[in-house]
């Protein structure tokens, strides 16, 4: 497993193992300003970016990669929980904000994708729930008056089994959070593992269950508008001109606004924007991909192929084996341009105003469409807040180097001066969307 | 104006009557748990139910529900009771969860009017309904368990 392989190089380094746990140095980012902001006052300990505890008892743990169903909102909150010996029933989970402490570890921004998430997460989760336990045992020790080590920590309680008492992690939090920070902490023998390895029911089956859960489309503001954008009926096309009227007599419609991608038609509702975006009469200039054509596309992949390629590996002399061999077999296999079809149409809300702009999407790219956001919104990435918010699917759609569906919806917003959230219909992702490369 | 009772409490909506009943669902009362997935009655993700039966809110013009009985998942149950909601929790079928909405409500016609079906029924009454997840093998466990809960509180 990697992650014991770089557990068993931090304990080189610091030394030293006690009561069966290892003891590592403490590599966690501090709390993030974009943390400290809002809700953070009295009754809440928050000893790093990944974790808070309530006087109210509950533990809500900061997830850093999207939910598009591959469970992570319940994966990665076991692997903290375990080295905090939090309450699982007590556990609440919150998307992450975009700052650096959130990048992924390995790649350096923040991102969902490769199946990455939880071997890249699993030390600096279990970092970070040793560090919150540890300081609420040191809490707890503080309070009795009594050695830490001769507390431990259970089921969201911390317990001195000398003297029989105990007191929970809500009871702890206010002490908790006056105690110095840690600069090793002593992680869990794995052989003690109460939640990791074992089957345990998703957090977020319920709100898929009865309508409560919040995908992007789902998203909600104040005088928000929605907004279908006609794209170009070819990659690369431009608009040369547009007529407005027929759309704009669409009742409900109030904008038709040009942007990058193409024509927006902004309405009150999905509904009308629609109708208004069909009835659009535009003038495309087709560009340069006019002519592109599959067969022709096709025929010259398959000579490509026939090229010498990029050499990943080299061992031995395949071309002597396969000319000496017996039996040689060959095959073509191809792979068509597939559009992704996520479940969840692709949809973005933004909110642009002159002072800051606010963004909700189901994302897998945050640092990516932040940015995005910023430069279409012409503001500092300081400025942009964006909100992950549950995916109905990503396979790399949600994750797209230009942000196209976040810089679309910036310019709307902007533009017109109201949050917007732009709806691709089935067909618009099908036909101009980002493929799934073909080769 | 038009008149429609969702989830037993009755809205005035001043919408256009072509508009389709599931952005009147979603836009006009904010009921946002019906998804919008393909538009034209091929993925099953906007079904809800019209006195009872499942229908696609994606093609059904508003002015077809009105004055009818609607229901939408957030009208299912008040708690998380009902038999498919159970079993959807005790199964963990949903991924994204996205097309799940669609999958209940298709599956609480079928259980209405099959208490006990078979692999094949399921298949055949919920061909209409698509997980890009594939879900498909616990929604079927799901359905089955729901069909128990079922009969267990019939016995009741």
């Amino acid at each position: 497993m990697s992650a014991a392989k770089v557990s068993r190089r931090e304990f080189l380094r610091s030394g030293t193992l006690v009561a069966g746990g290892l003891v590592i140095g403490l590599r966690l980012p501090a709390l993030s300003a974009a943390e400290e902001a809002p809700g953070l006052g009295a009754g809440v300990f928050a000893p790093n970016g990944f974790v808070r505890v309530g006087t109210d008892e509950a533990v809500t743990i900061i997830v850093n990669k999207s939910e598009m169903g591959q469970g992570i909102y319940t994966s990665l909150p076991m692997i903290l929980a375990e080295e905090l010996e939090a309450d699982w029933s007590r556990i609440r989970v919150e998307a992450a904000p975009v700052a650096p402490e959130y990048n992924h570890t390995v790649f350096g921004i923040q991102l969902t994708g490769g199946s990455t998430s939880v071997w890249s997460s699993f030390d600096q989760l279990r970092q970070a729930g040793a560090m919150a336990r540890l300081l609420l045992v040191a809490a707890a020790a503080q309070a009795w008056g009594v050695e830490a080590a001769a507390c431990r920590a259970e089921n969201g309680f911390v317990l001195h089994s000398a003297s029989g008492r105990r007191l929970s992690y809500g009871q702890l939090a206010d002490r908790a959070s006056t105690m110095p920070a840690p600069i090793e902490v002593a992680l869990k023998n794995p052989k003690d593992f109460k939640l990791i390895g074992k089957p345990m029911r998703r957090l977020d089956t319920p709100a898929k269950t009865n309508g409560t859960a919040v995908f992007g489309i789902d998203v909600k503001r104040q005088g928000m508008l929605t907004a279908v954008v006609a794209r170009p009926p070819v990659f690369g096309a431009r608009v040369k001109s547009f007529d407005a009227r027929k759309a704009l007599a669409v009742p409900g419609v109030w904008h038709v606004v040009q942007i990058d991608a193409g024509v927006a038609v902004v309405a009150d509702g999905f509904w009308p924007a629609k109708r208004g975006r069909d009835a659009l009469e535009i003038v495309w200039d087709e560009g340069p991909l006019a002519g592109l054509d599959s067969q022709a596309q096709r025929e010259q992949y398959a000579e490509l192929a026939q090229q010498p390629g990029a050499v990943a590996r080299r061992e031995g002399d395949a071309a002597a084996a396969m000319g000496g061999a017996a039996k040689r077999l060959e095959a073509v296999y191809e792979l068509p341009y597939l559009a992704h079809a996520t479940m969840e149409p692709m949809n973005c809300v933004a909110d642009v105003r002159p002072d800051g702009c606010e963004v909700w999407t189901g994302t897998q790219f945050q640092t990516g469409d932040r940015d995005a956001a910023a430069q279409a919104a012409g503001l500092p990435p300081e400025q942009v807040k964006l909100h992950t918010t549950l995916l109905g699917g990503g396979f790399g759609r949600r994750a797209v180097f230009d942000s196209h569906f976040v810089r679309e919806a910036v310019q709307v917003s902007k533009t017109v001066k109201a949050p917007v959230k732009v709806v691709w219909t089935r067909e618009d992702d099908i036909r101009g969307g980002f493929y799934r490369p073909a080769c | 104006m038009i008149t429609l009772q969702v989830n037993g409490r009755k809205y005035d909506v001043d919408v256009d009557p072509s508009t389709p009943l599931l952005w009147v669902l979603r836009d006009t009362l904010g009921l946002t748990g019906t998804k919008y997935g393909c538009g034209m009655a091929q993925c099953g993700a906007c079904t809800v139910h019209l006195e009872g039966e499942a229908v696609r809110s994606c093609v059904t013009p508003v002015s077809r529900a009105a004055g009818k009985k609607i229901t939408t998942i957030e009208g299912l149950s008040a708690n998380l009771s009902h038999p498919l909601q159970r079993a959807w929790i005790e199964i963990d079928v949903p991924q994204c969860g996205y097309c799940q909405s669609g999958q209940i409500m298709a599956a609480a016609v079928l259980l209405r009017e099959n208490a006990r079906p078979t692999d094949t029924d399921i298949d055949d009454a919920m061909a209409g309904n698509i997980c890009r997840c594939g879900t498909y093998p616990r929604i079927r466990r799901a359905i089955h368990r729901a069909a128990e809960l079922l009969a267990e509180r019939g016995r009741r």
